[in-house]
């Protein structure tokens, strides 16, 4: 597997100096492959958000380094800039952040920074939009008369129309109903699908976590706490619950019957799996 | 960045500075500024020096963030410490063409640049150590006398509470605004003022947005909970003044009567 993305002995500290200092990220290491898909899990303030805006250089460590493609991001600030592009980073709420009068020039503002061609740059903005779920007939539209639903996505457009090789996404679904959530989750992964970009996507939710990552990693109080994918990671579920952090309800379902002597396997994480690991049980004569 | 602002920004640290009553604090720092003005000599501003150091040593705040708060006046200390040097009439030190510095010239320049630092420091180290809330109420609760001829202190009050809330708050959302369009490869470091100018205009417009759809969920909320104005309004925290408040004044007041004998003996 070849590596995209790595931080090394990665640390921020918010407010350096005054009774605010806190250490947001401390030490952590972490190497990301071509064409994951990550889930960043972790409580609010376990320092997950601040550890994605070093991934396109909008932060600058404390101390340690991130490298992309093997080159140190701050190397240059070249290779600064070219960082922002090759990661494209969606914020919390990203429709809090649009500000044209019509959705083609909002989703075009990145592609436009980055100097292309009119052309290219009309080409992205429909394609990204596509991928998003929106028709040519959207371009005109003022993106303040949209549904929360379709703001996010045309936020979301307006970080794809980058070609990020690197995607991140900090709670991609945050506020949504169950259907935009779905929406927006299915467009993530038809992208990564249909272009093999890396995707690391920041979520509360295990039960997402499980349902879409090929790799999980926790985060505790600044560092990383497991890494792993998910059967690895969900084999620890009684760790994880006893850190606070949520599981999938059918793994919490297997870790009871465990508890109560079944000999049903650890690591359950889908409905799926669920059902398989039971009839197995049962065509082993074992009573569950 | 941005969140460097210090002027008016509260310190949360225990010390017996933070737990005096907003209103001791705001009447002291005012009669501060006036002695200050009304102070002279050398040996009283030593003395002034002596006690906004004593002060901060007392409410536990680190000298390097007082110091930080006169950085924004060194310009203007500067500029008056020139005009002073300069224009002031008397015994000639030093002459270069039209320029000429005189020795009263050179003591005006430093007690001027000294008396704005102490100001300076000085209502600095009331915000630092009050929090604004409590600050707009001892506002509120001092000019309360004012309501009986008819001004909306409550409602003016509530307005400086209200915006002194929300610029941490909008603060935040700038920076987190600017680092989304950064994202998308904005850059509001680079080029002529016209291009950084016209750079902030995916900033403004979310911005605007926002603070205006926050004002609308806070009426909203206020006008949920029956919110009509400042009549018969009661306080979860009502100011009081206690044993610490005497104190204060009464040390103060003799600092002042000392300002002032020195002022007055050794000019």
């Amino acid at each position: 597997m070849e590596e995209i993305l790595r931080a090394q002995g990665l640390t921020y500290v918010y407010s350096p100096g005054t009774p605010f200092e806190k250490t947001a990220v401390d030490n952590v290491n972490l190497s990301v492959n071509k064409g994951e898909f990550l889930a960043l899990i972790g409580h609010t303030g376990s320092g997950k958000s601040t550890l994605i805006q070093h991934f396109n250089a909008l932060l600058k460590p404390t101390r340690g380094q991130v490298f992309l493609h093997g080159r140190d991001i701050w190397e240059s600030k070249e290779v600064t800039r070219k960082a922002r592009f090759q990661v494209g980073l969606v914020f919390q709420y990203p429709e809090h952040q649009l500000f044209e009068e019509t959705i083609e020039a909002d989703v075009s503002f990145g592609p436009r920074n980055m100097g292309l061609e009119p052309e290219e740059v009309r080409r992205r903005v429909v394609e990204s939009l596509a991928a998003c779920g929106m028709g040519e007939d959207m371009l005109q539209k003022s993106p303040f008369d949209l549904s929360g639903g379709q703001k996010r996505r045309v936020a979301l457009a307006g970080v794809l129309a980058m070609e990020p090789e690197v995607l991140v996404l900090d709670e991609p679904a945050a506020g949504l109903d169950p259907r935009g959530r779905d929406d927006i989750f299915r467009f993530i992964t038809e992208y990564h699908e249909k272009h093999g970009t890396t995707v690391i996507f920041v979520t509360h939710s295990m039960e997402d976590a499980a349902r879409l990552a090929s790799r999980i990693v926790v985060m505790r109080d600044s560092h990383v706490f497991m890494d792993g994918t998910p059967p690895e990671i969900f084999s620890r579920a009684g760790e994880l619950l006893e850190a606070g952090l949520d599981v999938p309800q059918i793994t919490r379902v297997f870790l009871k019957l465990r508890e109560m002597g079944a000999p049903v396997r650890e690591g359950v994480y889908t409905v799926e799996q669920a059902a398989q690991e039971i009839l197995r049980c049962k065509k082993e004569g074992i009573s569950c | 960045m941005l969140k460097d602002i210090t002027l008016g920004q509260y310190f949360p640290v225990e010390s017996p500075v933070h737990h005096l009553d907003a209103r001791t604090k705001l009447i002291l720092s005012f009669a501060f500024i006036i002695v200050l003005f009304l102070a002279h000599g050398f040996w009283a501003y030593v003395l002034c020096a002596a006690g906004v150091i004593g002060v901060t040593l007392l409410s536990h705040i680190r000298f390097r963030m007082l110091l930080k708060s006169l950085k924004p006046i060194a310009f203007l200390a500067v500029f008056t410490a020139l005009l002073n040097m300069l224009y002031t009439p008397g015994q000639i030190l030093w002459e270069f063409w039209i320029f000429h510095i005189t020795r009263e010239g050179l003591e005006t320049a430093v007690y001027m640049v000294v008396r704005i630092m102490l100001l300076v420091a000085s209502t600095s180290l009331l915000t630092y150590t009050t929090s604004p809330v409590a600050l707009t109420d001892a506002i509120e609760n001092l000019f309360r006398p004012l309501s009986r001829i008819h001004l909306p202190v409550h409602e003016f009050a509530m307005m400086m509470t209200i915006a002194l809330r929300f610029i941490p708050t909008l603060i935040e959302e700038t920076e987190k605004i600017m680092n989304a369009q950064k994202a998308r490869g904005a850059d509001f470091e680079s080029g002529n003022l016209l291009k950084r100018a016209k750079a902030l205009v995916p900033v403004l417009v979310p911005l605007f947005v926002s603070a205006f759809r926050r004002a609308d969920e806070l009426s909203v909320a206020m006008e949920c909970r029956l919110y009509r104005g400042g009549s018969g309004r009661t306080r979860l925290k009502e100011l009081k003044m206690g044993k610490n408040d005497g104190a204060a004044y009464a040390v103060t007041c003799v600092f002042f009567a000392c300002v002032f004998v020195l002022t007055r003996m050794l000019p």
